[in-house]
């Protein structure tokens, strides 16, 4: 593999009046090896074709406005061919670009969500955006509305461009609220209020919930962080899901399940119960609009999930980072890409095509955003409650650490464990800490 | 193969009726998946997710198939599972047959040893040897090739043992006249043996291209990219999503699962007896 | 020109040696290697670290281990004995001398050879609380709807279900075929002495058939000790690890949270206990029940 790199950096130097840029190349690939690439070590410009491969974990509908964004790209210039590859869920796609990148064949660019992140970063498998952007006088990073690259960023460095980040909001069935006599324009603000809705909304039928909750792991973290609690502490270092705050929030739960108001689900899918018709409320990604609009026959509404005495939600979804172990040209043929994919005019493309929010202030500000956030008020939901979004955990043990909650609280929910026994839950991520 | 049928004698007709209507009935609980998975792929979205649930779509909808064959290239999957599929039975047939004959007609030092070292194969589990196969196919460039998807299948000890207990049938009298004859013994495996065990082979092969073509283990660890997915693993990328779309689901695996079972219908007698044999032998 | 002997072993060997040389590749040495990793730590993305028997100690003191260990061994013992006897009644029906007996076969076999990737998909619809077929079915009976794959302990009801459906033909099969080896002299011999039905199955049926079942049960009991798709497709070993059996308890530490090491011991332990029931098997199943 060394030579064949050298080879085309020979090329390059008979053909190129950029000898300087040329050095650099060789030196750094001599010196890095074939398995690490230099953060940052760029080329100005293309000399062949080089084709890339970007992977992402959208199915269904959602892959189809980003097939169309790849074949534009791919016919608007001829140097770079970019091919889409579905890998499967957000689970499936890390596990495969893990296996990949120890092969040593990444693709450059992957979509990855968000808490799946940490164990890449923590091994440096992942190239930071940032000597990109500022050797890039075109693309103005500014643009992008920090609240949501927060969740790209680590140590500082941003690592990814967002494609699907989202916040969870609060749906209603509006035909719901409306039988148990609620005023379904009057959304909760805190989990008391919520309480009482669902209450009366569950005194409907044996079969009617209040709401729906799920073991979705950024639904747990906005609870904790709604009740003013947080997994972590700030360096990451210590567990504190057996906080007081945390505590209290899974009891919270726990006896709005036991009273009958919301019903929960271990399982895999729940979606399949918001479309029946029983259920008051359910927080679920913005994405899920387009969902909605499919699958579900009565009056919907969606409101702020932005309950408790903290106002916060988390960030969700995730964004596309470009991965070690690949050629200068590749990853330069990789920023191409980027920046393409995430300018205004594709940003509005996307985002009117799926419901997922546009994260460039420019974009939000486009005619075409704009009247859809006119026509439809409920898109702009999420925009509304940026400013409290937090980002997702980056530690590098994370589905480990995830599914120890997610037993616990399915074990408390469920089965009525007492909420003390998030004090094994903390000792055990601890120790994996 | 001789077999003693062993009926019974004291069933009365009415006994039968009852049996035939208990086993009838045992057939169509059984069958229930097959049946929904096929009136599912045929439904739209709403009628999936409405309750109660019915058996026959109100409308027929094809976007599920169309979708499947057209967005998500499931044809491709389909060649690469076929193909795969096809590979391995074949190789299967010819290295067991080799191995089996040995087993069965040649006299060679050691060869008990190594038959019991061939049968020590089937207990090992794939889940063990996964990731240290993972690590090799990673050295020798194989990982994510059609390479990685058939050497490793090309042979396998159940095939081994199934051909060599039907080769030890072959009357020793064929081999003796065959060796004065001055017939080579690969000669003698393809011009004579092989026509008479033509029962066993098949069932061989079947046996290999079924379990190649139902293998999700092996190809989810070690193929990533589209163009060497096979569909068991395409299967499971479609399920993956946060949302499920069971028309399509279903539409998927239907074609997954009914090729399959249309092939079984032609070639049910020699496979089951072929797996009937190796019950009984133990 | 070779002597015969010589000429026997060459051809011998060379016959052999394609599948030797696979084998070695990608079985034996594999497992060599699985036994070293086991002795490391490893998370795919940094070196290699030596650790000793640590990932073992750890793992015989997790509680999430025993978890997964007493899971499969529900699952086995939700599966192996009612697997096996539905297997049998289902051979002795067939067995009853009634007509078309290869459709009923045929049709049995079905679930056999469909693949479970396929088929958890379609379960995990009919499983599905609101909407699915069984609760829709249970209310017909007037029975309450269950929770199904969304509660700890139903959720392996479930998949011990499916486990059942899957393989319940393959036992019929071979049981018939058993069944069909018993030699018919032996049942008349016995109704000429005036032997009852009953006491024919009891002395004649059930001993002669021992080795067969004796086979029939280490398979579905290692079978049973191997499930892993269904589980990665219908549960992912939740709720709250209710469904961890342990191929999935080991891919899911392997691939999902990247501790190879500690995976390659959970495989190593799963192989011994396979190992185990597979001797048992040879040691045991030749044992042939004859009478004069």
């Amino acid at each position: 593999m060394n030579g064949e790199k050298i080879s085309d950096a020979g090329v390059v130097m008979k053909k190129s009046a950029a000898l300087f840029v040329v050095l650099v190349i060789i030196t750094g690939v001599f010196f890095s090896g074939c398995g690490n690439k230099e953060e940052g070590v760029q080329i100005t410009e293309l000399t062949a074709p080089v084709s890339i491969q970007v992977w992402y974990s959208l199915g269904a509908k959602y892959s189809a406005p980003l097939d169309v964004i790849i074949n534009q790209f791919n016919e608007s210039q001829s140097m770079i061919t970019v091919e889409g590859v579905y890998q499967g869920g957000y689970a499936t796609t890390q596990e495969k670009l893990l296996a990949a990148y120890v092969a040593g064949e990444p693709p450059v660019l992957a979509q990855l969500e968000q808490s799946l992140v940490g164990a890449f970063v923590a091994n440096e498998a992942l190239i930071p955006l940032d000597s990109f952007i500022k050797s890039d006088k075109d693309f103005d990073v500014k643009d992008f509305n920090k609240y949501i690259t927060q969740g790209a960023t680590y140590n500082k460095k941003l690592y990814g461009l967002p494609i699907n980040v989202s916040t969870p909001v609060l749906y209603l069935n509006r035909d719901l609220f409306k039988q148990a006599g609620l005023d379904p324009d009057k959304y909760p603000t805190t989990w008391d209020e919520a309480y009482n809705i669902a209450k009366k909304i569950s005194d409907l039928g044996p079969d009617v919930y209040g709401l729906r909750i799920y073991n979705s792991g950024w639904i747990i973290d906005s609870l904790f962080h709604q009740f003013g609690g947080t997994i972590f502490d700030k360096n990451n270092t210590s567990c504190l899901v057996n906080s007081k705050e945390i505590k209290e929030a899974m009891a919270f739960w726990q006896k709005m399940v036991i009273d009958g108001v919301a019903v929960y689900q271990g399982g895999k899918d729940g979606s399949t119960m918001d479309a029946s018709g029983t259920v008051g409320m359910v927080m679920r990604s913005t994405g899920s609009i387009a969902w909605f609009k499919d699958n579900v026959t009565f009056d919907w509404g969606v409101a702020p999930f932005t309950l408790g005495t903290t106002k916060a939600v988390s960030l969700g979804g995730g964004n596309i980072y470009m991965v070690k172990k690949t050629t200068p040209e590749e990853q330069f043929a990789a920023w191409q890409f980027l920046k393409y994919l995430t300018n205004t005019e594709n940003q509005v493309y996307w985002s009117t095509n799926t419901g997922y929010m546009v994260s460039r202030k420019s974009a939000k500000e486009s005619p075409e955003i704009q009247v859809i956030l006119k026509e439809d008020p409920r898109y702009n939901v999420t925009y509304d409650q940026l400013e409290h979004a937090f980002a997702r955990p980056t530690v590098e043990a994370w589905p480990e650490i995830e599914d120890l909650i997610q037993e616990a609280m399915t074990r408390i929910i469920l089965e009525g464990a007492s909420v003390d026994i998030l004090d094994q839950t903390a000792d055990d991520i601890d120790e994996i800490l | 193969m001789s077999k003693l049928r062993n009926k019974q004698r004291t069933s009365s007709w009415g006994m039968k009726l009852i049996l035939e209507f208990l086993l009838l009935l045992f057939v169509l609980i059984v069958n229930i998946p097959f049946f929904w998975m096929i009136s599912t792929s045929f439904k739209y979205a709403p009628e999936i997710l409405a309750y109660p649930p019915k058996l026959f779509p109100s409308k027929l909808n094809f976007d599920g198939y169309k979708y499947i064959w057209t967005l998500v290239p499931f044809g491709r999957y389909f060649i690469n599972t076929l193909f795969v599929s096809i590979s391995i039975a074949v190789c299967k047939i010819i290295l067991a047959s080799f191995s089996a004959y040995a087993f069965a007609k040649i006299p060679f030092k050691g060869k008990n040893t190594v038959f019991f070292i061939f049968l020590g194969t089937m207990m090992i589990p794939m889940e063990v040897i996964i990731i240290p196969n993972y690590i090799t196919l990673n050295l020798i460039g194989w990982l994510d090739t059609y390479w990685a998807l058939i050497i490793p299948f090309i042979v396998g000890a159940f095939s081994i043992f199934l051909l060599r207990q039907f080769f030890m049938q072959i009357p020793r009298d064929l081999d003796d006249a065959a060796i004065i004859d001055g017939c080579g013994r690969t000669r003698y495996l393809f011009t004579i043996i092989y026509p008479l065990s033509k029962p066993a082979l098949l069932t061989v092969g079947l046996y290999a291209f079924l379990a190649s073509w139902n293998s999700f283990l092996w190809p989810l660890i070690v193929t990533n990219s589209d163009k060497m997915r096979v569909i068991q693993i395409a299967l499971k990328a479609l399920q993956d999503s946060w949302m499920i779309d069971w028309t399509s689901l279903t539409a998927a695996s239907a074609i997954a699962t009914v090729p399959i079972i249309i092939l079984f219908f032609f070639v049910q007698k020699q496979f089951l007896e072929g797996i009937a044999i190796t019950g009984l032998k133990g | 020109m070779l002597k015969r002997k010589q000429l026997d072993n060459l051809q011998g060997w060379l016959f052999i040696a394609p599948p030797l040389i696979i084998f070695s590749v990608f079985i034996f040495i594999p497992m060599l290697v699985a036994l070293f990793i086991s002795l490391q730590k490893w998370n795919l993305l940094s070196p290699m670290r030596f650790v000793g028997f640590a990932n073992y100690s750890k793992m015989f003191s997790s509680g999430h281990f025993w978890n997964s260990v007493m899971v499969s061994l529900l699952y086995v013992a939700g599966t192996v004995p009612i697997t096996i006897l539905l297997g049998l009644i289902i051979a002795i029906m067939l067995n009853q001398g009634i007509r078309v007996v290869s459709f009923y076969r045929i049709m049995i076999y079905l679930p056999v050879i469909t693949s479970m990737a396929a088929a958890a998909i379609v379960f995990q619809y009919l499983f599905e609380p609101n909407i699915g077929l069984f609760n829709h079915i249970l209310s017909l009976f007037g029975l309450p709807p269950m929770q199904w794959l969304n509660d700890r302990h139903q959720a392996l009801i479930a998949v011990i279900i499916v486990g059942i459906w899957k393989r319940v033909g393959y036992n019929a099969i071979i049981l018939l075929a058993g069944l069909q080896a018993i030699p018919g002299y032996y049942y008349d011999a016995a109704t000429i002495d005036g032997a009852s039905r009953f006491q024919m199955v009891r002395k004649i049926t059930i001993p002669l058939l021992s080795s067969v079942t004796f086979f029939v049960t280490v398979m579905q009991i290692i079978a049973s000790l191997k499930v892993f798709t269904s589980i990665v497709i219908m549960t992912e070993g939740g709720p709250a690890r209710g469904t961890d059996v342990l191929p999935y308890f080991l891919y899911k530490n392997a691939f999902q949270y990247h501790k190879m090491g500690y995976a390659s011991a959970a495989a190593i332990f799963l192989f011994t206990i396979i190992f185990i029931f597979t001797i048992l098997q040879f040691k045991f199943g030749e044992k042939k029940v004859h009478y004069q």
